[in-house]
């Protein structure tokens, strides 16, 4: 060992509130008559700065000569009567708000491993390892609702990014027949910051889908329970660095993804209005696989549905019953390569023949070559909204958003 | 040297009392107010009230067949509803947010500088919205709403809710006949752009949704019909105590909903019931003279409407029996420039809430349930020439109309259904709220809207039942309110046609 250090720190931070939300406020109205009313952000008088507490312990280590650089770090972060932004039960007077609640906790690993493999001369290769995992716990949300959503993900369909209370909780609330929780399904982001929330199929205790005996046609679970978790296992990225003779360079950055579910909203638009390959079939009659809401679903012989329809003579089918539940795709991995540079300095040998150039360099660059990936949709690393908005963001929701774009480039440097 | 640092920890306390409260207060938001005055408050109320009605009245105009959809199989024309969507939930946000705390603004300001006429206006105007609201939703949250640092919210039943109008109107009341303090014609006025600071309207007002509460009740043994013809009686004398809503009508913001310019109306048509009320189908042939005043004729020269879930099957380019828009003009009209409207479908028209005919109406069929012939078929003459009037029709026309088949002649030839179909033709549209209310009273009875047919296929999530009800604002009753909701089946998927309070036994 060549270097050693080991880290930790601990913080306790308050934050207060955004300033002017305190006392609610009176907007000029436009409409006939001019005046005064209040705005949609309602005020709160109780409003108490929110409190993170973190605590971060890590290590940094050098090896044969630094010739292997590990930085590892472990943190946690906890957040207590965090401040959102809320839209609230209009018995409020109000649309939106901003209150304390919510006992967020996140739990991470950061680490990078800086390998030198080979350091002759005429030929160096360098290996750079980024790693990241991390995993948000939601305790309770404010005034003990059962969801709190990012409105700006809400683009498509009844699903949106959402952070949900805890599996059990849910479970306790969402009992009756008419909206079951049904863990295989619902459990799948309960308790995170980072669920998709959306509209499911009605299933007996079994998991068995509920049909409607008089049309064929799957009855849905009309409350936004968690369906699906964005969050990845873990996320890697690897830059590879060669340089052969002091003139030749070539760096290439691969980016590594396993797991975490996406909501494939284009799907799901493309499948309502019929220009999915999905909906290829739709003049053949459809048995949708369930058990008939007739009474007997809860028994020990539910009815199995036989009954089948022609989808496009139904629009409601496609308009109504069909939920997102069906477009959420689970455990998406990718592998791309992200960035791929050659560089060519030209020797100053062929220079030294003329007076004019001192130094000349040539460089080529593409961005996004290839994909490698389990995802139906275009591209997996999507997002419906973009670092400004907040929160814990709105990757893993695809609607209408293109794949990122492969580029090239190339460039010359001169120096006279 | 000693009187220096004297000055200076001076000026410390002086700047650390008074400076940091001017200076780094950041709650009050120093671009906005924070408070008011009622009349600066009071006319976007009155647009306010207005967009809660209209709003809905798209999807209740369905409902009741005022208008039908340009396409077929339109799910309000199936008497559904949108799931997920706040479709339907514009009384909903009228009453909590639009209305809502602007009302305990006034009430507060108003009561501090002793201006009492404001103050009963403001709660006139809080009783309509908790009347006129609950009318479509039944359950609402009572009790509990508008409390301070409160998030979740328990429902209550309409009963309680009708209490609270009646209990409202009397505070109302009280305040609108106060003389002391600092009410006064011109100080109301200046914020009244309906009844220009007359108070003597306003008690008119009052009465005239008490008689609404009275009378919507019609179907239970506590139904007191002469209560109802009392409060008729205090209310509206004329058209001219109509409670009018003005537009300015020089853009969208400012102008009519029904009007070209906000262009809401487009693909919405006239019904074939409408049409067939005024064109003699039902009353024996006799031809309102309404009809070219309040509806349109094809190119033809052919007046046709259209049956719910059907679609406009004229609806092709050039087709001569192609079905005009509601403005009077061809679908191929785009421009709102070149589209002046008609009737209550102009970009200034008025918007009328409550009317001298519709109360006409209600105290006829009153007295028709208390047996009283003579007041019902006075009440019942003097409702349809006002609306006669309302339409500008002309005397002789009136007169005719007047004497026609289509009319009773005498008081004992009255039936219920006369005066509930003239009720359905004056109050089309700008009334549809209210129709609702009696169409469910008598829950879509074709005995009594003769020629009234359901739609040909109900929504699916009706499960074969008429719609009763409005469901609750999706976002966000149902995130924040489902375990309220959860305990009266407000969850449920045809929770749309259970049965309100008001119309049960």
């Amino acid at each position: 060992m060549s270097f050693g250090k080991i880290r930790a720190s601990f913080a306790n931070v308050g934050n207060p509130a955004p300033p002017y939300k305190i006392t609610s406020r009176l907007v000029s109205q436009t409409s006939t008559g001019g005046g005064f009313l209040f705005d949609f952000f309602g005020d709160n008088p109780a409003l108490k700065p929110e409190s993170v507490k973190s605590i971060e312990i890590g290590t940094e280590l050098g090896l044969w000569n630094d010739r292997v650089i590990l930085d590892l770090s472990y943190y946690n972060k906890s957040i207590t009567d965090q401040i959102v932004t809320q839209r609230l039960s209009y018995g409020t007077g109000f649309i939106f708000g901003l209150l304390n609640g919510g006992d967020v906790q996140t739990n991470g690993i950061d680490g990078s491993l800086d390998i030198n493999i080979f350091q002759k001369q005429n030929f160096r290769w360098n290996v750079i390892t980024n790693f990241t995992k991390y995993k948000t716990a939601v305790a309770n949300l404010p005034a003990q609702v059962s969801e709190y959503y990012d409105s700006d993900t809400w683009a498509i369909g009844n699903a949106r990014a959402s952070a949900f209370a805890p599996a059990d909780v849910l479970a306790s609330r969402f009992t009756s027949a008419t909206n079951l929780f049904y863990e295989p399904i619902n459990g799948r982001g309960a308790g995170t910051a980072t669920a998709i929330g959306g509209w499911s199929y009605l299933r007996n205790s079994k998991g068995d889908v509920l049909i409607d005996p008089a049309t064929g046609f799957p009855l849905r679970n009309a409350n936004f329970l968690p369906i699906g978790d964005r969050n990845p296992d873990f996320v890697i990225g690897l830059v590879n660095d060669f340089k052969i003779k002091n003139n030749l360079s070539i760096s290439f950055l691969l980016d590594i993804r396993k797991g975490g579910d996406i909501f494939n909203g284009n799907e799901l638009y493309l499948y309502q209005t019929g220009l999915s390959k999905r909906t290829l079939d739709r003049e053949q009659p459809l048995t949708i696989k369930g058990v008939l809401k007739d009474g007997m679903e809860e028994s020990e012989t539910p009815t199995v549905n036989t009954k089948s329809f022609i989808p496009i003579e139904n629009e409601q089918y496609f308009s109504v019953s069909v939920q997102p539940e069906d477009f959420v795709e689970r455990d998406i991995n990718w592998m791309r390569l992200r960035d791929l540079t050659i560089g060519y300095t030209i020797p100053t040998k062929l220079l030294s023949k003329q007076n004019a150039i001192k130094e000349a360099s040539v460089f080529i660059n593409g961005t996004d070559l290839f994909l490698l990936t389990n995802y139906s949709g275009a591209d997996p690393y999507v997002s419906t909204t973009n670092p400004a908005t907040g929160g814990a963001g709105g990757f893993g929701m695809d609607f209408g958003k293109t794949s990122l774009p492969r580029t090239f480039s190339m460039g010359l440097n001169v120096t006279f | 040297m000693k009187s220096n640092i004297i000055k200076i920890g001076m000026l410390c306390i002086i700047l650390t009392f008074v400076s940091c409260e001017d200076y780094l207060d950041i709650n009050k938001d120093p671009s906005f107010p924070q408070a008011a005055d009622g009349f600066s408050v009071l006319p976007p109320l009155f647009s306010q009230m207005a967009r809660g009605e209209v709003f809905d009245t798209r999807y209740v105009g369905q409902y009741i067949q005022n208008w039908n959809w340009i396409t077929a199989n339109n799910v309000w024309d199936q008497q559904g509803y949108a799931a997920g969507s706040d479709a339907a939930g514009e009384k909903w946000r009228q009453h909590y947010w639009a209305i809502g705390k602007n009302i305990d603004l006034i009430v507060d300001e108003s009561t501090l500088q002793e201006k009492w006429d404001y103050v009963g206006v403001a709660k006139a105007i809080r009783a309509w919205s908790w009347q006129s609201s609950t009318d479509v939703y039944g359950e609402m949250i009572l009790k509990q709403a508008w409390e301070p640092n409160r998030y979740v919210f328990d429902f209550d039943t309409q009963d309680l809710i009708y209490e609270e109008v009646k209990r409202l109107s009397d505070e109302a009341l009280a305040d609108l006949a106060r003389t002391d303090g600092k009410s006064s014609e011109a100080s109301l006025g200046r914020g009244d752009l309906v009844y220009k600071g007359k108070t003597a309207q306003w008690t008119k007002f009052v009465y005239a949704n008490l008689a609404r509460n009275a009378h919507h009740i019609s179907n239970k043994s506590t139904y007191n019909p002469d209560k109802v013809i009392e409060y008729v009686d205090k209310s509206f004398a004329s058209n001219a105590d109509n409670f009018s809503i003005p537009h300015a009508g020089t853009n969208s913001n400012d102008g009519n909903f029904y009007g070209a310019t906000r262009n809401n109306l487009r693909s919405y048509r006239q019904s074939t019931y409408i049409l067939s009320l005024l064109d003699g189908t039902i009353f024996n042939g006799v031809k309102d003279p309404r009809l070219p005043l309040m509806l349109s004729a094809s190119p033809d020269g052919v007046y046709r409407g259209v049956e719910p879930n059907k679609g406009d099957t004229t609806n092709t380019l050039n087709k001569p029996t192609r079905i005009p828009l509601l403005w009077g003009v061809s679908p191929t009209v785009t421009a709102a420039a070149s589209i002046p409207g008609k009737y209550i479908f102009k970009d200034n028209a008025l918007h009328y809430l409550m009317t001298y005919f519709e109360l006409q109406f209600m105290k006829a069929e009153a007295a028709f349930i208390k047996g009283d012939k003579a007041t019902a078929f006075d009440a019942f003459k003097k409702g349809v020439i006002a609306h006669m009037d309302f339409t500008s029709v002309s005397t002789p026309d009136k007169d005719a109309y007047m004497a026609s088949a289509a009319v009773p002649q005498t008081a004992d030839v009255l039936t219920l259904s006369d005066i509930m179909l003239q009720k359905y033709i004056a109050l089309w549209v700008h009334g549809a709220l209210e129709t609702w209310v009696d169409m469910r009273r008598y829950q879509y009875s074709p005995a009594v809207y003769k020629g009234f047919t359901l739609p040909s296929k109900l929504f699916a999530d009706n499960s074969g039942k008429t719609v009763q009800r409005f469901r609750p604002r999706y976002n966000s009753e149902y995130v924040w309110n489902l375990e309220s909701l959860r305990t009266f089946g407000g969850d449920l998927a045809d929770y749309h046609t259970q049965e309100l309070w008001f119309s049960k036994k």
